[in-house]
C-alpha cells in the first residue's frame, strides 16, 4: 500500500459524490421546511391531522431507514403504479423520514419558546404569522440549534444506507475498489470523506450558535 | 356606562375550569389617572387586568374601551376589531418578556415597523427619545440578556411606550426585582404618572400606590370591595379585610 494508491482511490470516489452530496442537500432543502411546517401543525389543535401526523411520525421513526428505502423502490409500485428511479426512491424515503425527526426537533424548541413571548406580541399588535416569523421561529431555530446539528452529521453518514439499492455512492464505491483490488485501504479512504464532512459541518454550527446567542 | 370614562368594565366575571376568579367586577378609569390595584395574591388582579387586554376571556360582563366594547354581555367582537381595540392599550408584565434574540433598540422598534408600517428611521428616531426618557439611550445595542432585571423592565416599558397607548396596564412590573432596582422602574412610572399617562397598576409596592396613584381599588376575594382615594383606602380603612392587609404590611 503506497501513497499514490491511496490518492488514486481519493479520486475514483469522487465519482459517488454526486449522490452523497446530493442526496444530503435534496434532503436538508425539504425536510427542514417540511418539519417546520409540520411542527407548527403539531403544537396546533387540530384533533384529527395531530392523529394522522402522529402516525406519520410513528411510521417514519418506528422502522428502520433501510426498510424505507426498500419500500419506496419495491413496494410502491405494488401498491401504486408509480416506479420511482433508485434514486429519487433514496430522496422521497429520506426526505420524508428526516422531516419526522425535525418535526419533532421543532416541536421541542417551539415549546421551549415562553408563552410570554407570545403574550407580548399580542399585545403590541402582531399578527399571528408575524409573531411566528419575526418573535416564534428565530428562538427556536436558536434553541434546536445543536440538535439540527446533530441530525445533520447523522444525515452525511445515512446517505450510505442507499447501498442497498445499488447506487454508486462513495461508500458502495468504496465497496467495490474493495473487491476489485482485494486490499481494504478504500474503506479508510471513504472515512477520510465523512470525517471531512462531518468536521465542516461542526465548524459551521459552532459559527451559528455563536453568531445567534442571546 | 359613565360620561368621559376610558375603561369602563361592568359585571365582569371569569372562572378556570370550576374556580371562579372573578365575580362581577365594576369600575371606571377616567383618562390620565394612575389607578393602584392591590389586595391579596390570588385574588384575580392580574388576571382582571389581562382580561382588558384580551390575554383572557371574560365569561360573562362588558369592557367598554374609549367608548367601544371589547366585549358586551359576554360577547366578544371579531378578532380583528378585539385586536384594534386594544392597541390603544400597552402592557408591562412582571417578567418583562423582552424578546431575547433581538437588540434594545429592534425589540423597540418592530412593533412600530412590522405592525404600523412605520419607517424604520423615523421608528429609531423615537426610539432614541424613549430611551433617554427611560435612561437606558447608552444600551440600544445590548441584548435583553446583558440588562439586569430593572434595566429589562425600563426597556419593556419604552417598547409598550414606542406603540403611543392611551392606556398603560402594568401587571407587578416591580415583583420580581430587588428594592434598588425596584426604584428606577417605579421613578420611570411615576413620571409618567405625572404626564398625566393612563395607567391601571397591579402592586405589592405600597409606597407607590400611597404616593402616586389617584385611585386605588382593593381587590379581595369578594371583588373589589374598596375604590377610594389613597389617602382614605390606606389611613380610614373601612374594611377590616383591607385593614388587615394594611396592618399586616406595615408591620412588616
Amino acid at each position: 500500500m503506497n501513497f499514490s494508491y491511496l490518492v488514486s482511490i481519493f479520486g475514483q470516489l469522487s465519482d459517488g459524490l454526486k449522490f452523497t452530496v446530493g442526496l444530503f442537500f435534496v434532503t436538508i432543502i425539504f425536510s427542514v421546511p417540511l418539519g417546520l411546517v409540520l411542527s407548527f401543525i403539531r403544537v396546533g389543535s387540530h384533533k384529527i391531522i395531530q392523529r394522522i401526523l402522529g402516525g406519520y411520525i410513528w411510521l417514519m421513526r418506528g422502522t428502520p431507514l433501510i426498510l424505507q428505502l426498500y419500500f419506496f423502490y419495491y413496494g410502491l409500485s405494488l401498491v401504486t403504479s408509480i416506479q420511482l428511479s433508485r434514486f429519487n426512491a433514496a430522496i422521497v424515503a429520506f426526505i420524508l423520514n428526516y422531516a419526522a425527526y425535525f418535526c419533532e426537533i421543532f416541536r421541542g424548541g417551539l415549546l421551549g419558546v415562553s408563552k410570554g413571548q407570545y403574550e407580548a406580541a399580542k399585545v403590541l399588535g402582531f399578527s399571528t404569522l408575524q409573531t411566528n416569523v419575526r418573535i416564534v421561529i428565530p428562538q427556536m431555530l436558536r434553541i434546536t440549534l445543536p440538535s439540527v446539528a446533530n441530525e445533520f452529521i447523522t444525515l452525511v453518514k445515512d446517505t450510505s444506507l442507499i447501498t442497498v439499492l445499488a447506487i454508486d455512492e462513495i461508500l458502495n464505491l468504496a465497496k467495490k475498489i474493495v473487491n476489485t483490488d482485494v486490499n481494504i485501504s478504500a474503506y479508510a479512504v471513504v472515512a477520510v470523506y465523512y470525517l471531512i464532512a462531518t468536521f465542516l459541518l461542526t465548524k459551521l454550527f459552532e459559527y451559528l450558535e455563536k453568531k445567534f446567542a442571546y | 356606562m359613565v360620561e368621559g370614562a376610558v375603561i369602563s368594565v361592568r359585571g365582569l366575571s371569569k372562572s378556570f375550569g370550576k374556580t371562579k376568579v372573578l365575580n362581577n367586577i365594576n369600575f371606571d378609569v377616567y383618562k390620565g389617572e394612575t389607578i393602584a390595584i392591590i389586595g391579596p395574591s390570588g385574588v384575580g388582579k392580574s388576571t382582571m387586568l389581562r382580561c382588558l387586554i384580551n390575554l383572557e376571556k371574560a365569561d360573562a360582563g362588558s369592557i367598554l374601551i374609549d367608548g367601544e366594547y371589547l366585549v358586551r354581555n359576554g360577547h366578544y367582537e371579531n378578532e380583528r376589531t378585539c385586536r384594534k381595540i386594544c392597541s390603544q392599550m400597552g402592557m408591562v408584565f412582571q417578567s418583562f418578556h423582552l424578546f431575547p434574540h433581538l437588540t434594545v433598540l429592534d425589540n423597540l422598534i418592530y412593533a412600530p415597523k412590522y405592525v404600523n408600517r412605520e419607517d424604520e428611521a423615523s421608528a429609531k428616531k423615537r426610539a432614541d427619545e424613549i430611551l433617554r426618557k427611560v435612561g437606558l439611550a447608552d444600551r440600544k445595542e445590548s441584548m435583553p440578556s446583558q440588562l439586569s432585571g430593572g434595566q429589562q423592565q425600563r426597556i419593556a416599558i419604552a417598547r409598550a411606550l414606542m406603540m403611543n397607548p392611551e392606556i398603560l396596564l402594568f401587571d407587578e412590573p416591580t415583583s420580581s426585582l430587588d428594592p434598588l432596582l425596584k426604584n428606577e422602574v417605579l421613578s420611570v412610572m411615576r413620571q409618567l404618572a405625572e404626564e398625566k399617562m393612563t395607567m391601571l397598576v397591579v402592586t405589592h409596592e405600597m409606597g407607590f400606590a400611597k404616593e402616586v396613584a389617584d385611585r386605588v381599588l382593593f381587590v379581595s376575594e369578594d371583588g373589589i370591595i374598596a375604590d377610594d382615594s389613597p389617602d382614605k383606602i390606606f389611613n380610614l380603612p373601612s374594611n377590616p379585610i383591607i385593614k388587615e392587609f394594611i396592618c399586616s404590611i406595615k408591620a412588616v
